[in-house]
């Protein structure tokens, strides 16, 4: 079966669920997206990408307890899949093999 | 203590969440709302979740929407007839009872009257077809409500385009009156459909206390 390539965002999500483990939820992933990055992530789309996630398997997600500060409204805790870590893994061999192949970025990442 | 969220941003949010993560969006952006207490923020995260919750809403249920986007556009027609008998029948009413005000005034009531009347029907459809695609919906009455709009302006346009030169030129009455009203029809079917939908997120709490914790 092809290898489905995952996008720019959607890796960044699924590192920051990887990274987080159980505390990944939506606030904590997108904060983790944001001071690493510097870009601001929208609640909305970030959504979506883990319910695209969640579609092919990589990430698989559980309701938390209602909290008073979210207005009696429950979390939706994410956790990565054995598959999420074997696609976030190819993705960073991936990058390298083609970062190596690139003449103009050689020692700038260092 | 905290501001509360904007309360009718909340409302809307409830409203057109179809998505299986409503709820915790919903409670991720109140507690985000408590560290970072902007309105204007709170309002652009709204839209923002609104919008993917309705492409990806489309995206999964992709014949279902145009099915009801084609029941709303038949019904739209359909009730186009009766709600131009009833406009005319209103106008000849109006024009008895207010005949001897300002000629600007009379027009502007004359396309209120009108605006209003179709507005109704719009929202009769609207709450149709919200009611007739119930997961869909929030995508189906936003496609057919721009999808009116996208026609009207069309039509107007074209009118405008292939009419005899007026003997003299018109007024802005004459010119914005039109277009404004128009916007009556697509006001109508989202407003319509809002009434229609099922919240895709149950109240948890009181949700008129959103925010107020």
């Amino acid at each position: 079966m092809a290898r489905e390539f995952l996008g720019g965002f959607e890796l960044m999500v699924l590192l920051a669920v990887i990274k987080l483990g159980e505390e990944a939820y939506g606030v904590t992933v997108a904060q983790e997206i944001e001071a690493s990055s510097g870009r601001t992530v929208a609640i909305g789309s970030l959504y979506l990408t883990l319910k695209r996630l969640e579609q092919k398997k990589l990430v698989t997600s559980r309701r938390g307890e209602p909290t008073a500060e979210r207005g009696g409204r429950a979390k939706t805790h994410f956790r990565v899949t054995a598959k999420g870590v074997k696609a976030a893994s190819h993705a960073q061999r991936t990058l390298m093999t083609l970062w190596g192949g690139v003449r103009q970025l050689q020692g700038e990442g260092a | 203590m905290n501001k509360p969220a904007p309360r009718l941003a909340t409302w809307l949010l409830i409203r057109f969440s179809s998505g299986p993560h409503g709820e915790a969006i919903a409670g991720d952006l109140m507690e985000q709302y408590a560290a970072r207490p902007s309105r204007w923020w709170y309002w652009r995260q709204v839209f923002s979740a609104i919008r993917a919750d309705i492409v990806s809403t489309v995206r999964d249920n992709k014949w279902r929407t145009a099915a009801a986007i084609g029941l709303g556009w038949v019904a739209y027609f359909a009730a186009a007839f009766p709600a131009t008998w009833l406009v005319r029948r209103s106008r000849l009413i109006t024009q008895q009872w207010l005949s001897d005000i300002d000629p600007q005034w009379f027009l502007f009531t004359l396309h209120a009257q009108s605006a209003f009347i179709i507005g109704m029907v719009c929202l009769a459809i609207g709450w149709s077809v919200a009611k007739a695609t119930r997961r869909s919906a929030p995508g189906a009455v936003c496609l057919l409500a721009m999808t009116v709009l996208i026609f009207e302006y069309g039509m107007i346009a074209l009118r405008f385009a292939t009419m005899p030169s007026p003997a003299r030129p018109l007024t802005t009455a004459e010119l914005v009156a039109p277009a404004l009203f128009v916007l009556s029809r697509p006001a109508g079917i989202l407003l319509g459909g809002l009434i229609g939908m099922r919240p895709g997120i149950q109240p948890a709490n009181g949700v008129t206390r959103l925010g107020s914790s």
